[in-house]
């Protein structure tokens, strides 16, 4: 990433200057760093094919009443009998055939359907959850850096608190006082999500709240509300959409694990994480491996391309930064 | 420091406390049964009032839930003592302390095998950047990276314990089976393995990664170029100069990686069926065992704290900038 300022015609660019970055041919505009890191990511080819298998598994969830549709297996109907059935007489599932491309699972349902549905449990708990998590902890870290003080402290040693909690133990609580459901992995994760977007949030408040712009808003009389959410706020999001991306993988594979557990999602609505299970239930995987494999290699396909995009998106917001993996 | 361990301290118990009373509210108030529906949970099938009556009076169900709280308290604070498994009637503390070993066999030896494959694998990758064994590292990193541990468990299960054993005749796994360190060394080897793989892989993936990154940080560092300058060798310069502060993030999440595993490694001990903390905490659950859950929360998250707070004094060791206040 070089940059040379004389493309810009040795005018300091305020906004570009510390980003390094995308080479500023014939243009002398200051781009946001925001625009500039897009630049980056289009041209990250890793970062893009990964984006569109991720497009392509949002595009298989939306679709899934269709993939029902197309296959006229509906997504809990069971075929235990007759020629087409997905079972056979001894309930061993069928292997993939014309009629079930990807074979049966365990009640006789058609899991190529089954996978379909169970791609918006899992895009949702990862996608929309960790958007909830990124939601809530921005807002209320912004306000602990913002305000300081004894709100500072109280709110950082509630997260402190948080994150000393066991998640999965927490998580089982949960499932056996209320019963295991999909809401209950949503609130799960939000719970136990927002801290750390909560501690990015107020670390960078706590950078920029010193600076001279939020200085010059206070000056115009601007008060708290607007400084910590038009001001700040933009200057935060960076860093926030890193460790949001990178946080989608760990949620779609902790939504899979507490529904292979018995406390995520209820059937017989489909998710992964039951399907691994329920193949794993008396070997039966052993008959049949593709009732297993299957689901493993699509389980596997959208955590490494959320993973390499995530990637991407950090080279792209930071690119002085080493490439290293975010735990 | 004196005044920084004792703030920390404090602290950490507060944070017990808090977890405790949570688990008691969840158990008690949030979920409402009468006695005797709660004694039924722990009576034989088809027990009749009387006998449910009795139950629920050992028990302590006909007390209000906070004096149950607090007997649990003081109990805990005056005689270390965790009560009753209400399934088994056993003493929690020593059903705990049966389980303890187990559950530390697994996670320290899971921790040795995952240190002693990301940290070099870090280095190897950090100090040619760019080269094929940094793409190999990074491949392997990435692809062990993105696979859950349950499936990496299953998949393992499924090569070399229903593979080896149905197809080829060959036993090398006992699935299930826990031998003692002190009884049989090789025995206790034989029967971890196949779970110390499972849960080390994936972490040494992304130790890899934090140490490769962490490294080409520090490697960049002024005070890199100085020990270069002064014609140290590369390996003093990599392994002497670099690694010590390069590791400090390595020490952040290690600690509380091993802290989470102590508490119990759920997953694992599920799938393979271990008999550790997870899965005693896991059955606990199901079952609403309540002085069980409680102990296995208590001791978890007792486990990420102390995690927590020798990870701040480690700190103060490995780089000297850190002061503790």
């Amino acid at each position: 990433m070089t940059e040379t300022l004389s493309d810009a015609g040795g005018a300091p660019l305020p906004d570009t200057h510390d980003m390094g970055g995308a080479p500023l041919v014939g243009e002398i505009a200051g781009r946001s760093p925001t625009r500039l890191a897009l630049s980056r990511l289009r041209h990250d080819r890793v970062a893009m094919i990964s984006g569109v298998v991720i497009v392509l598994l949002v595009l298989l969830a939306i679709c899934a009443p269709l993939v029902a549709h197309l296959t006229g297996h509906g997504d809990t109907e069971s075929f235990r009998h007759g020629s087409g059935a997905a079972l056979s007489p001894e309930n061993i599932p069928v292997g993939p055939n014309h009629n079930f491309l990807l074979g049966g699972d365990d009640q006789g349902r058609d899991l190529l359907v089954r996978l379909a549905y169970g791609a918006r449990v899992s895009l949702a708990v990862g996608v929309l959850g960790t958007l909830a998590s990124l939601v809530i902890g921005t807002v209320v870290g912004i306000i602990a850096g913002f305000y300081g003080g004894w709100v500072d402290t109280f709110i950082s040693r509630i997260v402190d608190i948080f994150l000393s909690y066991p998640i999965i133990l927490f998580a089982e609580a949960l499932a056996a006082v209320f019963q295991p459901s999909l809401t209950l992995v949503f609130v799960v994760v939000i719970i136990f999500g927002w801290t750390v977007f909560a501690r990015i949030a107020r670390g960078q408040v706590l950078s920029v709240r010193e600076r001279e712009f939020v200085e010059a808003s206070r000056a115009l009389g601007a008060r708290g509300f607007r400084i910590m959410f038009i001001d700040m706020l933009p200057n935060l999001v960076a860093p926030l959409i890193v460790y949001y991306t990178l946080t989608i993988p760990v949620n779609i594979v902790f939504e899979a694990t507490l529904s292979f557990l018995g406390i995520g999602v209820k059937p017989p609505t489909a998710s992964w994480g039951q399907t691994l299970s329920a193949a794993q239930v008396g070997g039966l995987y052993l008959v049949r491996p593709t009732f297993l494999i299957f689901p493993m290699i699509l389980l596997f396909i959208t955590t490494l391309s959320f993973n390499l995009f995530g990637d991407g998106v950090r080279d792209a917001f930071d690119p002085r930064a080493a490439r290293t993996m975010a735990k | 420091m004196v005044r920084f361990l004792i703030r920390r301290l404090l602290f950490a118990i507060l944070v017990l406390f808090i977890n405790t009373f949570v688990v008691f509210l969840l158990f008690y108030v949030v979920k409402s049964e009468t006695p005797i529906a709660r004694a039924a949970t722990f009576a034989p099938r088809g027990a009749n009032l009387r006998s449910l009556q009795q139950i629920a009076e050992r028990l302590g169900f006909y007390h209000p839930w906070y004096q149950q709280y607090g007997h649990f308290l003081s109990r805990l604070i005056f005689h270390g003592d965790l009560g009753t498994d209400f399934t088994t009637q056993a003493s929690v503390n020593s059903e705990l302390f049966s389980r303890l070993p187990v559950t530390a066999s697994l996670a320290i030896g899971a921790a040795v095998i995952w240190l002693a494959m990301g940290i070099p694998f870090g280095i190897l990758a950090a100090t040619k950047p760019r080269s094929i064994r940094d793409r190999l590292a990074t491949v392997f990193a990435l692809l062990f990276y993105s696979i859950p541990t349950f499936v990496l468990g299953l998949l393992l299960l499924l090569v070399f314990y229903y593979y080896f054993r149905t197809k080829l005749h060959i036993n090398i796994y006992s699935y299930g089976a826990y031998t003692p360190l002190t009884q049989d060394p090789v025995g206790w080897l034989k029967d971890l393995y196949l779970p110390w793989l499972s849960l080390a892989l994936v972490s040494a993936a992304s130790y890899s990664r934090v140490t490769r990154g962490s490294m080409l940080d520090v490697l960049g560092e002024d005070y890199i170029r100085t020990a270069r300058a002064k014609g140290l060798s590369e390996r003093a310069v990599v392994y002497k100069h670099g690694l010590r502060s390069a590791l400090t993030p390595i020490v952040t999440i290690f600690g509380i990686d091993l802290g989470t595993l102590l508490g119990g490694a759920v997953i694992t001990e599920t799938i393979f069926a271990l008999p550790g903390i997870g899965a005693f905490s896991l059955r606990a659950v199901i079952a609403g065992d309540l002085p069980v859950v409680s102990a296995t929360v208590l001791v978890a998250a007792a486990f990420i704290v102390i995690a927590n707070l020798i990870v701040d004094i480690a700190y103060a060791f490995l780089d000297p900038r850190v002061r503790l206040s």
